[in-house]
């Protein structure tokens, strides 16, 4: 796979890489995958572990099953949608049509125009339950007597929130967005298993094209330059947070 | 007035609590409802007729076919060996190594708890390619083991970091007079240590097993053998062949993840509270 004797190109490899449109066209993709995700899951996220939050009946059984799918293998749940997503005989489509929302059958995986965003939403329904538990974590340990001194001087819900609650679970917040941000923008298995980067390249992040070159195509000097821009953009990320963010609200310098 | 004001409130709050909770249910248990209403649906009901809430004829062919005559149980087989491994090996190397951390003093120490965090925010697809390199140099190419030390690299830092937070929470009196009372280090961390952590080890345990239960990427990239393959892999395998039979793709993951909803609905609230809770509280 790789030739006996290779022969030295010095920066060759990259700068052939760094002049094609369609390693460009990567990297806008992946920065829309990462952020669309990053945006859909987080606010859902939080909202959801607000709701586990409050008091009601049943609140470990929900707090436990809403945890189960990030359990369950990524293949069994990608799959899974696959199927629902299916043009005909997928039950989304179907439910869409009785309901009288649509007339014709979507085709949410092999239309170039919505293929990416059906890919976000199947995975921002895997995600959410992960930033859910973890900002639960963070909330449960907001001591419960400055919700009490708040009602007593009159605070609303709104003034709760904004002044004792997002203050407090912040620092969770921005962490967890930036560990969910490295994971999104080396994500591999469920664009793969939906779309294969496909069709005609709508769902091409850099993750699927690396995989696509090292393993279909065989061409791992390309992968491994490849790999080690992802690389350098990472550890350029990584420490600009650490820089700016990390110590302030992160607490990650402790 | 302000009394039955404050009662509707209330009483919208509660409503409106247990609809999105309701919403939220809907959403994330119909996918999994839906996979075992297609596991039970006969083929031609899958593919010629509109979906149904229930099937007409409920049947249970699919799984038969897939116990029977599909390598379902290979792939078990390799799964079970890969996971129960990860997790043991897993589970006595982040004791050992957050122990040093959290209770030995050693020169760069810090900046070796910072380092095994690094590993952690460069995941999966970077590595694919010098890791491949490498099982086929050292001739663990298409071996289970390669799948399991690289499972293992995966789960270390997340593991080493949650017991190292439990490790820290025990006063250090404890260990001082268990020190002086003549116990070893070994002993201080086997019989004092571990079952004042016993929450901690079990999310590392169950975290490591459902890691490398779930593990996509490293199976597809390190075996190339059908016969050693896991069930991750295998079973998306059966998407690529010329027809795909959804009934029993749905039968295959039913039955792979009835064991970790077992496991989870028995020990799940003790990984919960470890993962969000951290240290020892009571």
């Amino acid at each position: 796979m790789v030739e006996a004797d290779p022969p030295f190109v010095g920066l060759n490899n990259y700068i052939k890489i760094l002049w094609t449109p369609e390693f460009w066209e990567e990297v806008k993709l992946t920065i829309i995958w990462t952020g669309s995700n990053l945006g859909l899951i987080i606010p859902i996220g939080v909202l959801i572990a607000l709701l586990l939050n409050q008091e009601y009946k049943g609140k470990s059984f929900f707090r436990t099953w809403t945890l189960l799918p990030w359990m369950f293998p990524i293949v069994v749940t990608t799959l899974m949608w696959r199927w629902m997503l299916y043009p005909v005989s997928g039950v989304i489509n179907h439910i869409l049509k009785q309901i009288g929302m649509i007339t014709a059958p979507i085709e949410f995986l092999s239309d170039s125009s919505i293929a990416m965003f059906t890919v976000v939403l199947v995975n921002t329904w895997r995600w959410t339950p992960f930033v859910a538990i973890v900002i639960l974590g963070t909330l449960q340990t907001i001591p419960k007597d400055i919700y009490e001194a708040a009602t007593v001087d009159g605070a609303g819900i709104f003034q709760k929130f904004f002044y004792i609650t997002l203050p407090h679970i912040l620092p969770s917040v921005i962490i967890n967005s930036f560990i969910l941000m490295l994971w999104l923008f080396n994500m591999f298995p469920p664009i793969w298993l939906l779309t294969q980067g496909g069709p005609s390249r709508a769902t091409m992040t850099l993750a699927i094209s690396i995989y696509k070159k090292g393993f279909q195509i065989f061409r791992m000097s390309e992968v491994a330059t490849l790999s080690i821009i992802l690389l350098i953009i990472l550890s350029i990320t990584t420490w600009l947070y650490f820089k700016f963010v990390g110590g302030k609200w992160g607490r990650l310098n402790d | 007035m302000i009394n039955r004001d404050a009662k509707k409130r209330k009483f919208i709050l509660k409503f409106g609590i247990y609809l999105g909770l309701g919403l939220i249910s809907l959403i994330y248990v119909f996918p999994i409802y839906w996979v075992f209403v297609t596991s039970i649906s006969g083929f031609k009901e899958l593919m010629f007729e509109p979906p149904k809430v229930f099937p007409n004829a409920p049947t249970i062919e699919h799984y038969i076919y897939v116990i029977s005559s599909s390598k379902y149980l290979i792939f078990l087989k390799n799964s079970l060996f890969v996971s129960i491994l990860v997790s043991i090996l897993t589970l006595i190397m982040s004791v050992c190594f957050a122990y040093a951390l959290s209770n030995v003093r050693f020169y760069g120490k810090y900046f070796l708890s910072k380092t095994i965090l690094m590993v952690y925010f460069f995941p999966g697809i970077l590595l694919i390619i010098p890791l491949f390199q490498m099982a086929q140099k050292v001739g663990l190419y298409d071996n289970l083991i390669s799948v399991v030390i690289v499972n293992i690299l995966m789960t270390l830092p997340f593991s080493i970091w949650t017991l190292k937070l439990y490790f820290d929470d025990i006063p250090k009196e404890i260990s001082e007079a268990a020190k002086i009372d003549g116990c070893s280090r070994f002993d201080i961390l086997y019989r004092i240590f571990l079952p004042l952590v016993l929450p901690g080890l079990a999310t590392v345990a169950i975290y490591s097993f459902v890691v490398s239960w779930n593990d996509y990427l490293f199976p597809a990239v390190l075996i190339s053998d059908i016969d050693h393959q896991t069930l991750a892999v295998g079973i998306a395998g059966w998407t690529s062949s010329y027809s795909i039979n959804w009934g029993q793709i749905a039968a295959a993951s039913i039955m792979t993840i009835i064991p970790i909803v077992i496991f989870f609905a028995s020990v799940g609230k003790l990984f919960i509270k470890g993962l969000t809770g951290g240290a020892v509280k009571g």
